[in-house]
């Protein structure tokens, strides 16, 4: 099955690992990712704004790429693409308006409508090609290895757009056991990550990941599943700073779930790019017998 | 204005619910003169005041206040009260209604029922409390609490365990499992024996369905109900068996085979009196559980201990003795009056491949029979098993014992489809046993006319075939050689049918099968039955059982010239669709038995499974979660002195005729787990759970305790508004009475705890009744409660505290509070029982189910239906002197329908 499929920037630099794992795991699972030809950045954040459409151009644009191809879905990895672009879609879906600026300001596009559905790909492993037939696939399970699901906030907020239910989502943890591993439950899973106050107040954001962090580890876990590149760097980059602060903290490796997903393939670990993670999981991967 | 109707009126009232609204309008309408029916689902009236610690805000006592009137509706001589009822159909019009309520059975005659409560003190069996709300468990036979009304038992029970309709034998596992839990071990066996005689031998060997079917396995893993039957059987010495005979009969019963289902049906009949005789072709008893089942599984003296029981009973065993052979067919049905084929499948199957007759070849079951018989075979150095089921497992863990250097299985399909018990197969690869999954071997390769190994190939998985299991392909080119110098082909048995001699009568089916009625197991020949592996092919022990007591039942009947197939005691049971409550039951890990080691089982055949300790059989036993309720186990029929416990009792129907309804059916709290901010957890409490802890007569005697660990909750959080005024997680409208109940109770703990803290987290505070804005006042002046206006976002466990995060909007500011305990003021929705009887009866509700007064302002008692008045919180949220006013108000309509002149006054009949 061929799907159509928007990277985003960061996944062709910081987050590879995130991108290679997630084409090679699908093509393994019977989907061939389409890259849209002519991709621009997603939007990054949708703007709430009220006569703000001039930022909702770049996510448009992206669908009319997709809606082009003759695509009626298209598929995406990061969960802030995902936001951006689901909500964009469901914009020039619902208000007929805002819609008709946006397509008469693109005066050089066809004009769209909402035709093409945004997907996530965690949506495409549940819904089209399940649990069953991934768990049939995995010739590695990933036994012992305890995960904690961390979901963030834009796979599920606001509610129009949620990939599962807002408050206790499932579908990482769903994930994970079809993959042999074991979901560790914690109250900070779908909490945010501090999201671009990494910028301006980056003591809150560490403050946020020592809260996150410590929790999953409090609850038993080994490491962090996670499908955001922004919530990766945050939780990520800041475990050096939160272990000069706080000498105890042993530090938590921190994965995709693409990543987890082909390791649990059997897929050559170089697709999963570990050098680029911010903790170095080989030795607890190691110490599973999940590589050698 | 027309009249409605001109029909005389009949001057009974119905009133369906007994909580306080229902209490006083029947007191009201019975008082007045009239005859009132009240109906109540639940066993006693009280309704959920009665579970209330204290009430607000006089701080009263409901067991004070509302007793009195209880006793009053027990003891009216113009009540007929009917709990454990419900009202199943209501047709008529105003003045005259006809009504069927159903009286569900209580399984005790109430009438005789004297309250004592010596049924509830022998009861193994607990289960959830509605009235407690979970917080404490109650027994199978119960009186709902100390002052209900009437004061009688109830046996809660919905069905059959699935454990126990599971069993071809149909032995209550719930029953002895419950027992066992008690440490009631005499009873347990007794109850096990009710149902099979060799509970040592089930207990070791059978394949268990029970535990296929046991509604643990949802949570966790299934109980291991017959490693706790092996337990039971363990703990005597002797059998203390009912050998007793019901009275000798004439008629003569011949069986051949003393397996299990030959064993089984001589036992049966010889009890029923028949004079019985098996003929034997071996030299022992037991079949293939004497010369299949190898000794470290099945030991010799339980296998003789048990089977020697039939003989103690009276029942002739001729040895050595071959039907066909030594005996003809047509001699045993001269002499007997009926005959029962249970001969077993014992020829091995071939592989059908080249070099089966070289030496060294030796078929499982050919092997494990010499074995069992004398004890000692010379196996090879290198052994290779054919084969998947228990018989191929069984011969490569024998030839492991006799001292086989290296033994494998090869088996051509994969581990998931492996028919042998799955707890063998690990057993087997802990001796070291190497398993070969996906392998089909080709021929035997020999030398000098012995065995030299064996060519196989790899296959793969195809399509399923006719039995469903996934048919294995060859792989091309994947030939390969294992050296061996003994092979022993365990792929199947069939049944040895020369015993049939020259009779031609009885049909046989492929694979040498008798042909038998399925209900009666009577072969084509009248008078000759047929059961166990001669008919269905290799099976379980379990099966042959069952099918030697069917055989059994049917003999008895054949003899007594009865019908074979009318109502036969032996139909299966059906497992019922039910309802587990698993709140607050945690996952437990399922009790294993301990083993020899497996360095210590070669060159012995010492049992491997240790069986369990006592210790461990309770606590096993104790992760029953008593699906049904009562588990039929009968201490409570014994223990009752003026006998009126019935568990044969049904359900009845009672038809009424009344002028006039009121319905008062009450409310329900959502679901807590309907809000997902707050992490499940036992700790978190529904208000009516924390009313139940503070309650002096409830189960701490007002001591006030958390559930998880029974310490006192030194910070207690009260969170208003759960599910109410928030249309995302639960209901737009507001529930009344949350913000006062919570001051009660925060108020309550204060007096409880003095050092504790109590916190509220409140949207608004509404006291808009009589005395209660002071009422909150001294909560929080007097007891220091600290209400906190704000909204929680996440409650979550964090070691011993429950993390509750909020925001407090005055200060503007985020709150974290770390309590002990937190209640939670969730919202009131309609009793569903009484939305769903509102539907059935075409009354209007509202969107949540609340029914629909015919005009908000000027008529709010009556219903969308003439006749038919409405009381209480059925109607909306409403706190207890409302309901009560309220209540008298719809009793007085009811009087002044029964007081008017005939007929109807219009006014009352319009809609």
């Amino acid at each position: 099955m061929d799907l159509s499929y928007y990277p985003g920037c960061t996944l062709k630099t910081k987050a590879r690992g995130l991108e290679d794992a997630a084409v090679a795991t699908m093509a393994v699972l019977g989907v061939n990712l389409v890259e849209i030809p002519r991709w621009n950045c997603c939007g990054a954040v949708y703007s709430l704004a009220d006569d703000d459409l001039v930022h909702h151009l770049a996510p448009v644009r992206n669908l009319i790429r997709a809606h082009e191809q003759g695509a009626d879905k298209i598929s995406t990895s990061c969960s802030f693409c995902y936001n951006t672009l689901k909500r964009a879609n469901q914009l020039v879906q619902r208000d007929e308006v805002k819609r008709r600026t946006l397509n008469d300001f693109m005066e050089e596009e066809k004009d769209y409508h909402g035709e093409v559905a945004v997907v996530h790909l965690l949506e495409v492993l549940r819904d089209d090609i399940g649990w069953d037939n991934i768990s049939a696939k995995v010739k590695v399970p990933l036994h012992d290895l305890r995960v904690a699901p961390y979901y963030g906030c834009t796979l599920l907020r606001p509610q129009e757009i949620a990939i599962d239910r807002m408050e206790r989502p499932t579908i990482l943890h769903q994930l994970l056991e079809a993959i042999g591993a074991e979901a560790v439950d914690f109250p900070f899973s779908t909490e945010c990550c501090g999201s671009f106050q990494i910028i301006s107040n980056p003591d809150s954001v560490t403050q946020r990941a020592w809260d996150i962090l410590s929790s999953a580890l409090r609850r038993g876990a080994e490491a962090l599943v996670l499908t955001c590149p922004l919530c990766y760097f945050n939780l990520g980059q800041r475990q050096e700073e939160l272990k000069q602060k706080y000498s105890d903290f042993p530090g938590l490796p921190i994965f995709y779930f693409s990543q987890l997903l082909a390791l649990a393939l059997a897929l050559d670990s170089k697709v999963c790019h570990l050098e680029l993670n911010y903790v170095d999981p080989l030795p607890l991967l190691v110490s599973k017998k999940i590589l050698v | 204005m027309e009249n409605y109707i001109s029909t005389p009126v009949t001057r009974k009232a119905l009133v369906v619910g007994g909580g306080v609204a229902g209490i006083q309008a029947a007191l009201d309408i019975a008082d007045a003169g009239y005859e009132v029916f009240l109906v109540e689902k639940s066993p006693s009236i009280g309704g959920h005041m009665i579970q209330y610690a204290e009430v607000f805000p006089t701080l009263d006592c409901p067991q004070c206040i509302l007793t009195p009137k209880m006793v009053e509706i027990g003891q009216h001589p113009n009540i007929k009260l009917l709990t454990y009822s419900e009202v199943a159909q209501v047709s008529g019009q105003i003045g005259r209604f006809t009504v069927q309520v159903k009286r569900k059975a209580s399984y005790v005659d109430w009438e005789k029922c004297t309250g004592c409560g010596e049924c509830a003190n022998v009861c193994p069996v607990e289960v959830y409390s509605e009235f407690e709300r979970g917080i404490v468990r109650q027994k199978a036979i119960y009186k709902p609490f100390g002052q209900a009304v009437p004061a009688v038992f109830t046996v809660d029970k919905r069905g059959i365990a699935p454990c126990r309709a599971a069993c071809p034998l149909q032995v209550n596992a719930q029953g002895y499992v419950s027992l066992i839990s008690q440490g009631r071990f005499t009873e347990a066996l007794n109850l096990v024996r009710e149902k099979t005689p060799f509970p040592g031998i089930c207990g070791r060997i059978c394949t268990r369905p029970c535990e296929s079917q046991c509604t643990r396995r949802e949570m966790d893993m299934p109980l291991a109900i017959n490693d706790l039957k092996r337990f039971v059987s363990d703990q005597e010495k002797e059998p203390a068996i009912d050998l007793t005979i019901a009275s000798e009969i004439e008629e003569k019963v011949a069986i051949i085979g003393a397996g299990p289902a030959g064993l089984m049906a001589a036992y049966e009949l010889r009890k029923t009196g028949y004079q019985v005789t098996i003929f034997e072709t071996l030299p022992a008893a037991g079949g293939m559980m004497w010369v299949g089942i190898p000794e470290y599984r099945l030991p010799r003296d339980t296998l003789q201990k048990e089977i020697s029981l039939i003989q103690k009973i009276g029942v002739a065993i001729k040895f050595n003795t071959t039907i066909g052979e030594q005996v003809p067919l047509a001699t045993l049905k001269d002499e007997f009056n009926a005959v029962f084929i249970a001969t077993g499948a014992h020829v091995s199957v071939k592989l059908g491949v080249e070099g089966e007759n070289l030496a060294g070849v030796k078929y499982g079951i050919d092997f494990l029979r010499e074995v069992n018989l004398n004890g000692k075979f010379e196996v090879g150095e290198r052994v290779v098993v054919v084969g998947g089921g228990n018989a191929a497992i069984d011969a490569a863990r024998t030839a492991y014992r006799l001292g086989a250097k290296v033994v494998s299985i090869v088996y051509r399909r994969s581990r998931e489809e492996i028919p042998a018990i799955p707890g063998e197969v690990i057993e087997a690869e802990r001796e070291g046993i190497k398993i070969s999954y996906l392998t089909d071997p080709v021929r035997i390769v020999g030398e000098n006319g012995k065995v030299r190994g064996i060519e196989c190939l790899k296959t793969k998985l195809g399509p399923p075939d006719e039995n469903g299991r996934r048919r294995p392909i060859p792989v091309d080119g994947s030939e390969f050689f294992l050296e061996a110098d003994m092979i022993i082909p365990a792929i199947g048995q069939v049944p040895d049918v020369a015993f049939l001699g020259d009779e031609t009568g009885m049909v046989l089916k492929p694979g040498n099968q008798l042909e038998v009625d399925e209900t009666t197991l009577q072969t084509t020949t009248e008078g000759i039955f047929a059961g166990g592996d001669v008919v269905t092919g290799p099976n379980a022990v379990i099966d042959a059982l069952a099918a030697g007591r069917r055989a059994a039942i049917s003999i008895d009947r054949y003899l007594r010239g009865e019908n074979l197939t009318v109502s036969r005691e032996d139909t299966e049971l059906t497992i019922s669709a039910l309802k587990v409550d698993m709140a607050g039951i945690r996952q437990q890990k399922r009790t294993d038995m301990p083993v020899i080691p497996p360095t210590r089982r070669a060159g012995n055949f010492r049992e491997v499974a240790l069986g369990l300790n006592e210790r461990d059989a309770i606590r096993e036993a104790k992760r029953c979660l008593a699906c049904p309720g009562c588990s039929e186990c009968r201490l409570c029929e014994k223990a009752c002195e003026p006998k009126v416990i019935h568990h044969e009792m049904r359900e009845r129907y009672e038809e009424l005729e009344v002028g006039a309804i009121v319905l008062a059916t009450g409310f329900e709290l959502i679901p807590k787990e309907a809000i997902a901010e707050f992490e499940p957890d036992p700790d978190i409490l529904e208000g009516i759970q924390f009313e139940r802890i503070l309650c002096p007569g409830g189960s701490t005697a007002g001591v006030v305790e958390r559930p998880s660990d029974r310490k006192v909750p030194k910070e207690v959080v009260f969170i208003s508004c759960v599910g109410s005024r928030d249309p995302e997680h639960g209901v737009p409208y507001c529930s009344r009475v949350c913000c006062m109940y919570l001051a009660k109770m925060a108020m309550l703990y204060k007096h409880a705890v003095p050092d504790g803290q109590a916190y509220v987290f409140y949207m608004d505070i509404r006291s808009t009744g009589k005395g209660y804005e002071e009422f909150v006042q001294r909560a929080v002046e007097e007891a220091g409660v600290l209400y906190l206006r704000g909204r929680v976002s996440r409650v979550f466990r964090d070691g011993e505290k429950l993390k509750v995060s909020g925001v407090d909007t005055l200060s503007g500011k985020n709150v974290d509070i770390s309590g002990d305990l937190v209640v939670l003021g969730l919202a009131m929705v309609p009793n569903p029982a009484g939305q769903e009887l509102a539907q059935r009866l075409g009354i209007v509700t509202d969107e949540y189910g609340f029914i629909t007064e015919s005009h908000p302002k000027m008529n709010p008692l009556e219903t969308s239906v003439p006749g038919i008045y409405v009381a209480g919180t059925a109607q909306g949220p409403r706190d207890i002197p409302d309901s009560v006013a309220q209540a008298s108000g719809a009793a007085s309509k009811v009087l002044a329908l029964f007081s008017a002149s005939e007929p109807v006054p219009g006014r009352m009949g319009s809609r």
